[in-house]
């Protein structure tokens, strides 16, 4: 892919080098209500042009309330020239969050861009700590991507999906989930998960499929504007496959069990995906209703 | 705020809401170092440990002298859980790890395995 390079521009908070040190603590937050059938509503509410807080009485409240998990002082943003992967990554999430923008904008409401923590070995997170064992992850209570570009290594060598738009639909995949916080549905999904332990893997399946469709959506836009390469969506597709629930069960030598999945096979990964990227509206992204 | 995990202390306590620990971990406040049974799974934006007797998910991440046996175990682990007894810091009920969907963070200090 052909991305425009992109100066700092704050999104991209720069942990490597400062030693892996982890903090104690997490971030316990208050606990509410909802359901599987409030979910629903919710999304279609917020993606038939509902999202946001701006006032357009959607019950939305978009504001910007501070996190105690954020970013210590002395984070650094990506800025050496010799450093083509926190480059990329820099250049993806701002590709990302500006279509994400412009989305949120033709909705008439306003998009708050997540940062992405980049780092190696751990850090300390708003949701506990990030390590590079387990790979990257988004948590909504300090609104943050964490990310050790090892992974993309992985991605490359363990899960065999190589290529700059398989490490960019990672990018998109978490920014899909902080989407899915502003718009209510991952607080939705939080709360019928604690209420009914039973459905919390089936609900997150079905948020982690709607992450790939919006995902989608955001290389739907890419293809539009042209920068995209022969062999992208390939790319992308071997990305989604590559991490999906039954391929990593069956490679595990385990027995491929659905009950135990919680972000899908490879084929709903890419099913999902390509729904978004054929589209390029998430209106076509309600993996909550119906079959996925 | 984080607290040892205990182990084979029968005194039946619950800890905060929701459904109780196993009697395993259910000590909260106890300062006693020892190991939690449980099945382990790592994934794509998932490190979960589930004890024994509890439907609770715990966010579980590894002390940096563990690196290497850790890593070992995300890969034993990884797509189909294994039983494992893990020892660290529990933190009281919240919302941790990947979109906060795990009751609590487990920071690990020892990993103890039957097999490999």
């Amino acid at each position: 892919m052909k991305l425009r390079r992109r100066a700092g521009s704050g999104q991209v908070i720069d942990r490597r080098g400062s030693g892996g040190s982890v903090g104690r603590g997490g971030l316990p937050i208050a606990l509410g209500g909802g359901g599987i059938g409030t979910i629903i509503v919710l999304v279609i509410l917020a993606l038939l042009g509902g999202i946001g807080g701006g006032g357009g009485g959607s019950g939305f409240d978009f504001g910007n309330p501070q996190f105690p998990g954020a970013a210590p002082v002395g984070d650094d943003t990506v800025s050496d020239p010799d450093d083509p992967g926190g480059q990329f990554v820099q250049d993806v999430l701002g590709d990302v969050q500006e279509t994400w923008t412009e989305l949120f904008a033709a909705a008439g409401k306003q998009y708050e861009p997540a940062k992405l923590v980049l780092f190696e070995g751990a850090t300390q997170s708003g949701c506990g700590a990030a390590s590079s064992a387990t790979g990257p992850f988004y948590c909504p209570a300090d609104q943050m991507v964490y990310l050790d570009p090892e992974f993309f290594q992985q991605l490359h060598q363990r899960f065999g999906a190589p290529g700059d738009f398989a490490q960019a639909y990672v990018v998109a995949h978490e920014v899909a989930h902080h989407v899915q916080t502003l718009l209510g549905t991952s607080q939705q999904v939080r709360e019928q998960s604690q209420r009914n332990p039973d459905d919390a893997n089936e609900l997150s399946v079905r948020l982690e499929l709607q992450a790939d469709c919006y995902a989608g959506v955001w290389g739907y836009t890419a293809a539009q504007r042209g920068i995209l390469e022969p062999g992208d969506l390939e790319e992308a597709l071997a990305a989604a496959a590559a991490i999906g629930d039954d391929r990593l069960q069956r490679e595990s030598g385990g027995t491929v069990d659905q009950d135990t999945w919680t972000h899908g096979s490879s084929e709903q990964r890419q099913h999902w995906f390509e729904r978004g990227f054929d589209t390029g509206d998430p209106n076509q992204c309600d993996t909550f209703s119906g079959d996925i | 705020m984080h607290r040892k995990c205990d182990t084979g202390n029968d005194t039946g306590n619950v800890p905060e809401e929701r459904q109780p620990l196993p009697q395993q971990a259910a000590q909260p406040g106890g300062s006693t170092e020892g190991f939690v049974r449980g099945r382990y799974l790592a994934a794509f934006e998932v490190s979960s440990f589930q004890p024994d007797g509890s439907t609770e998910r715990w966010w579980t991440s590894f002390h940096d002298h563990l690196a290497d046996e850790a890593r070992e175990l995300v890969d034993a682990a990884r797509g189909t859980p294994i039983e494992v007894e893990l020892a660290g810091e529990l933190s009281d009920l919240g919302e941790f790890g990947h979109m906060g969907l795990y009751s609590r963070e487990l920071r690990v200090h020892a990993i103890r395995r039957k097999s490999k």
